[in-house]
């Protein structure tokens, strides 16, 4: 049996010689190939992105306390409202949860020591720096007003810096398409021995659909965006009509991206949840395959109804009665997810932590968020809820409700094996109800705005929409202060945070077999693959504060078989 | 009989003004109800399986099922089945909206930068869309530079207009009353301007047209008709109070001295009779691009063609007469000399 000291070292907390100061130094971390410190570096990011885009937002929201222009002009408005997005989307939320959580926890999961080509996960990320310095580089110059979506023929008469922007989401693109096929290929090749398709944790089914996306359906943003620099700056008609192209050919391509992206965005948030539910609810997930399988099915269904965003475009009637038909079938696999996970609550033994906090959270937001989704994919209720605030709110359940919910749960949940700290466990849940607050108060009621007809993208309103306004832009300044105050809680625990076991809740992943900070390597033994959420596979111990994986008994071998004699024929 | 559900839908939805109106909302409110129910069963469950499956001192779980091939069948053909039918409603309202009635008449809509205009069959143009109530109409679109789209909430109808597209729709306005136009299609820095109104009179089609919709150009005072193209034409980019928009306002041009132009050259003027000051305004209507004010873009389209030299001439008495920041509506001229007079004095210089 192992010593006490070993143990420690195995699977308690690491004092020394972890991957945070096996090497010292900028450079070592600039030209890391570990995919922990990759995961750290991403994760500096996407937290900037998400303050910066969320300080717009807050100005934004300011700005539209009053009916009237206050101290914006409509031209800063509008750059206000398009960078907002565009940061949003591009910086923080494609890459959240792949880039930090993935990063992070996929080659552990499968018990690895990093993923298949370290080489190219940094070229991602130095990758993601470059397409973000571009960003900055919009800001430093004439800014952006197209909007993130970038539509066409607006896009390519405005005077404001499209090129630097559609160059760096470019780049973030092809950042987005290796990270994918590193995950592929990773969970493709180095499944341990034992883990097999069916017995895999359900984020790698989340991550796995997310990368078959990314490396499908990003090269056509790329390829779209340049065009549009080519119709910029050669003045070839390809979605201008001035010069002989159709704008509703931009559309298409665009949304052919950027409709699968929503589910990059959905599809790991809904890993992490299914995830973090098992572990905290210290039960086998309900329903593991039409969870594991739905995810699959919501990537490939997700291909087919891009047309959706188009309804009042003036694309033909029978392509919008097929992408509505095709529509209503995503929900499908969405619906099948909260009706599973609500079971695995049935009969568990729930962990009112502050990660089950976020996980209830989520249920709660993105059941909103999904089932507001009907009124839109159904056609005559689309047609006056189109590009309105409803649809603002929309997607803001789905996006910031759903994804950062999880992103953040997540966080608080892999904290202590990323920092080898424990968060505080009363602040992380006083947060989590200061966003779940500040999030409904500021998006449910564009809802009721929307559907009584405010447009999105106005810089001025009319004044019956005033009361609606002012909800929203309180409840978006006690969003803003829950996600500080949460962030700045994880901040905290990094430095003074109480130290970590390496598996203080339980769970029976492979990630939570090494010690909390994991060492360069990864695990100092050979990991001992059970079923994901066999929580039997796992002991407390008191010796290490945390949780130890069961030996299986060893036995003799058993009797070697017969071989049969090879068939001939 | 009042229907205590569609009370409470003032609510959240706008008036029902179009034919369209009734149809959608009931599927709307069917989905509202759908949703609302299952939603509150989901969080209710959640909630109260947090609260009895909690972990505390002397809880031990009882053993449960990992999975249900039966309980996940039904949880899958049943939203199954409830969506198949939202599809199917919205399908069909979605019919509606797109089969145009015999009897409309044809209103041409030009979108622009940030204004509308509307042409009926009478040939008359006005800014504000006038429709007759129990009228249907239907609306041939076009757009004069980007994307623009043309909503209106009570009447539960919204179309985005292309560039180098025709679109169509249709309505039939059922209640009369004053309405607002969004432009819902982001369209540049006056988006949020492109908002007009919409009358809907209880006159009869042609009565209304009469009334509400003629202007005779050889009968109004030139700078009246200036005021009018202004609004049609050039108040979506600038104004004539000094305020800030996409384009340089009028205020102070007819007493220009000099203009500073983006390309470094500058032009000066002695005074708005003066005919290097008429060529500019002329050649700047036409031909925008060929001088562009310094700190501004170069966004204005062209209106060569489309506006005639007669009415530039009228625009040019109206830059005259706000020179000074103000509009004032003349006073109809009372002869017919005086008209005669009025428009000799427009014609603009050749």
């Amino acid at each position: 049996m192992a010593t006490v000291t070993q143990k420690q070292q195995l699977f308690g907390h690491a004092p020394t010689n972890h991957y945070l100061d096996a090497s010292r130094g900028v450079m070592s971390w600039i030209f890391t190939l570990d995919h922990k410190r990759i995961a750290i570096m991403y994760m500096y990011g996407v937290i900037l992105s998400l303050f910066l885009a969320g300080i717009f937002a807050l100005v934004l929201r300011l700005e539209l306390y009053t009916p009237g222009p206050w101290f914006l002009t409509s031209a800063q408005y509008n750059q206000m409202f398009t960078l907002h997005g565009a940061v949003m989307v591009f910086l923080f939320i494609i890459p959240s949860i792949p880039a930090i959580i993935g990063n992070f926890v996929l080659p552990m999961m499968l018990g690895a020591k990093d993923v298949a080509f370290p080489r190219l996960n940094l070229a991602s990320l130095w990758l993601y720096w470059a397409g973000g310095f571009f960003f900055i580089v919009v800001l430093a110059t004439s800014g952006l007003d197209t909007g993130w979506t970038f539509y066409t023929p607006y896009s390519t008469t405005t005077s404001t810096n499209v090129i630097a922007a559609t160059l760096g989401a470019f780049i973030l693109g092809f950042s987005s398409i290796f990270t994918g096929l590193n995950f592929i290929v990773t969970i493709n090749t180095m499944r341990p021995k034992g883990m097999t398709w069916f017995r895999m944790p359900l984020l790698l089914w989340g991550l796995y659909s997310t990368s078959i996306i990314q490396v499908l359906a990003t090269p056509v943003l790329g390829i779209t965006l340049l065009l549009l620099i080519v119709e910029r700056l050669l003045k070839l008609g390809i979605f201008d009509p001035a010069y002989g192209g159709d704008p509703l050919l931009y559309q298409h391509f665009f949304w052919f991206y950027s409709h699968p992206a929503v589910y990059i965005m959905i599809l790991p948030a809904m890993g992490v949840i299914s995830e973090m539910l098992g572990v905290h609810c210290r039960k086998e997930v309900f329903g593991y395959k039409f969870i594991a399988l739905s995810s699959v099915a919501i990537a490939l269904l997700g291909f087919l109804v891009w047309g959706h965003h188009m309804f009042t475009s003036g694309q033909s009637e029978m392509a919008s009665l097929v992408f509505s038909a095709i529509t209503f079938s995503v929900a499908v696999p969405s619906a099948i997810k909260v009706f599973n996970w609500l079971c695995t609550m049935y009969r568990g033994d729930i962990n009112l932590s502050t990660p089950m906090m976020y996980i209830m959270s989520f249920i709660f937001l993105f059941g909103i968020g999904g089932l507001t989704g009907l009124w839109l994919g159904a056609l005559s209720t689309d047609i006056p809820l189109h590009d309105t605030y409803f649809v603002v709110a929309h997607f803001h359940y789905v996006m910031v409700g759903g994804t950062m919910t999880s992103l953040l749960g997540g966080l608080f949940h892999w904290w202590p094996k990323m920092s080898g700290r424990m968060y505080n466990e009363p602040l992380g849940k006083l947060f989590c109800l200061l966003v779940f607050i500040g999030f409904n108060l500021t998006f449910f009621p564009q809802f009721i705005m929307g559907s009584l007809g405010m447009p999105r993208r106005y810089h001025e309103y009319q004044a019956v929409y005033q009361i609606y306004h002012q909800l929203s832009t309180i409840g978006a300044f006690t969003l803003g202060i829950g996600i500080f105050g949460a962030v700045m809680t994880l901040v905290y625990a990094w430095f003074f945070g109480r130290k970590a076991s390496g598996n203080p809740w339980g769970a029976a992943t492979l990630e939570w077999q090494s010690s909390s900070p994991p060492s360069f390597h990864n695990f100092e033994h050979r990991v001992i693959v059970s079923a994901p959420y066999d929580f039997s596979s796992v002991v407390y111990d008191e010796s290490v504060d945390g949780y130890v994986p069961v030996v299986p008994k060893r036995e003799a071998a058993p009797a070697p078989q017969p071989t049969p004699a090879p068939v001939s024929n | 009989m009042i229907n205590p559900l569609q009370s409470l839908a003032q609510f959240y939805l706008p008036k029902q003004a179009s034919n369209f109106a009734a149809e959608t909302d009931f599927l709307f409110n069917a989905i509202l109800w759908i949703s609302i129910v299952s939603f509150v069963a989901i969080v209710v469950v959640m909630v109260w399986f947090a609260v009895i499956y909690r972990r505390r001192p002397g809880y031990v779980p009882k053993p449960s099922p990992s999975h249900s091939l039966g309980l996940e069948l039904l949880w899958t053909i049943g939203p199954s089945l409830i969506l198949i039918w939202i599809f199917f409603e919205g399908a069909n309202g979605y019919a509606t909206l797109k089969t145009p009635s015999n009897d409309a008449e044809v209103i041409e809509v030009t979108a622009l930068q940030f204004g509308w205009q509307f042409t009926y069959p009478n040939g008359e143009v006005t800014d504000t869309l006038h429709l007759s109530v129990n009228q249907p109409v239907r609306l041939q679109m076009t757009s004069n530079d980007v994307i623009h789209s043309f909503y209106v909430p009570e009447f539960r109808a919204k179309m985005d207009i292309m560039p180098g597209r025709k679109h169509s729709m249709w309505f039939k306005p059922t209640l009369i009353g004053e309405y607002k136009l969004f432009c819902t299609e982001y369209c540049g820095e006056g988006h949020s301007k492109m908002v007009r109104d919409v009358i809907v009179h209880a006159e009869p089609w042609k009565e209304m047209l009469r009334k509400n919709v003629r202007w005779r150009e050889d009968q109004n005072h030139p700078v009246a008709n200036g005021h009018r193209l202004y609004k049609l034409w050039c108040g979506g980019c600038h104004s004539y109070d000094g305020s800030a928009k996409t384009g340089p306002s009028f205020k102070g041009l007819a007493s220009l001295t000099n203009r500073e132009f983006a390309d470094g050259s500058s032009l000066s003027f002695s005074g708005s009779e003066s005919d290097e000051w008429q060529d500019y305004i002329s050649e700047s209507i036409r031909k925008p691009d060929a001088k562009i004010v310094k700190g501004y873009p170069n966004q204005m389209p062209s209106f060569e063609g489309k506006l005639s030299p007669e009415q530039i001439g009228y625009i040019i008495r109206f830059l005259r007469e706000v020179d000074g920041g103000t509009y004032t509506e003349p006073a109809k001229p009372a002869t017919e000399s005086e008209v005669e007079a009025g428009a000799e004095a427009a014609v603009a210089p050749q």
